[in-house]
């Protein structure tokens, strides 16, 4: 019954707009034809409503003559998108990368034996992969001499310096990798360290590497 | 009271181009499509309140804004070309006038174009 209410007043509303329209026609030569165009128009409403109550799909894709030059420009616009979003996302993927970094620096420093002297983060940077952002290793850089850091205006030795190590931990063999001084000793400062960042971030333990420089 | 402002200047510009035609016949017309533009510009704003009223309504009905923007387009179309085309035919050039109403005509038909395959395709899915 309702349906039906809101037909009939669907139709009482077209038809009061037909007849506004028709005041609006121009007279001469002209009225003919835009006559015709508002006939039609008021079929494409009528079948609509009916369409409307009986749940029939009487649309069909509809050329779009009038629409042609916005759509010409869609592709362009599309493009631009992609553009900006994949720069975007470099952006956000380059400040996520620091942040997690400084967190790593700040983790790894509270490990006093080791002295660490910078962090790299290789997350997935790629959006059309899955797993966008997921964190893929982390390369933690330790130096064999004593760090030494300025805090409030004094010099303070940090850690000591750890040697190159190849660590075994929870069954893996995790080799360090070689930069500059060279592979030193497994030692259990560095097993310790990766161990702590490994379960800080729930990565494998193959996914931290110690590079001692 | 807008309508004795319309009138008036309709009049002063009627007794003007008719006293000037005799002399001056361009200066006529050039009277006659200043009066048509002044008296348009004095409704124009009126003509803004009743596209609201009658997208009000085509709203209220669910009908489309893009067939409804049509339609409107064709009713601008064919008053600017029966404007035009008087103007022609009050300077004596009805040739011109009947080319004008002519492309007019095309152009509603080329707007008319997406109601018209709208209507065939919702009558074939009737029919199938």
């Amino acid at each position: 019954m309702e349906v039906i209410r809101s037909l009939v007043q669907n139709l009482i509303v077209i038809v009061i707009l037909a007849m506004l329209l028709e005041m609006l026609l121009p007279t001469g030569e002209m009225k003919k034809y835009v006559k015709m165009v508002m006939g039609l128009l008021i079929i494409v409403a009528v079948v609509q409503a009916v369409g409307d109550l009986a749940r029939w799909d009487y649309t069909g894709d509809l050329p779009s003559l009038v629409e042609k030059e916005s759509d010409a420009r869609l592709p362009g616009i599309i493009e631009s998108g992609k553009k900006i979003t994949g720069e975007q996302q470099e952006k956000a993927i380059e400040q996520y990368r620091s942040g997690l970094a400084k967190q790593v620096m700040a983790l790894a420093r509270m490990q006093k034996e080791a002295s660490v002297t910078g962090v790299e983060v290789i997350v997935q940077s790629r959006g059309d992969v899955s797993g966008f952002g997921k964190l893929k290793e982390i390369i933690i850089y330790t130096s064999t001499d004593p760090v030494t850091e300025a805090t409030e205006g004094k010099q303070e030795i940090v850690a000591g310096g750890v040697e190159p190590v190849t660590v075994q931990v929870e069954g893996h063999n995790i080799a360090a990798t070689q930069a500059g001084v060279g592979t030193g000793q497994p030692g259990k400062d560095v097993a310790g360290l990766i161990n702590t960042v490994a379960n800080f971030y729930n990565l494998n333990p193959e996914q931290v590497k110690v590079v001692c420089r | 009271m807008d309508v004795l402002q319309i009138v008036a200047i309709g009049l002063i510009a009627t007794v003007l181009i008719v006293v000037v035609k005799s002399q001056r016949p361009e200066m006529a017309l050039l009277l006659s499509i200043a009066a048509g533009v002044i008296l348009f510009l004095l409704v124009l704003g009126k003509i803004g309140a009743i596209m609201d009223i009658i997208r009000d309504l085509a709203d209220r009905a669910g009908i489309s804004m893009v067939y409804l923007g049509t339609i409107l387009k064709i009713v601008g179309i064919a008053y600017i070309a029966e404007f035009g085309a008087q103007i022609c035919r009050d300077a004596g050039e009805g040739a011109v006038a009947t080319k004008l109403e002519f492309a007019a005509k095309i152009l509603i038909m080329v707007l008319a174009v997406p109601i018209v395959v709208a209507v065939l395709q919702a009558l074939l899915k009737l029919t199938t």
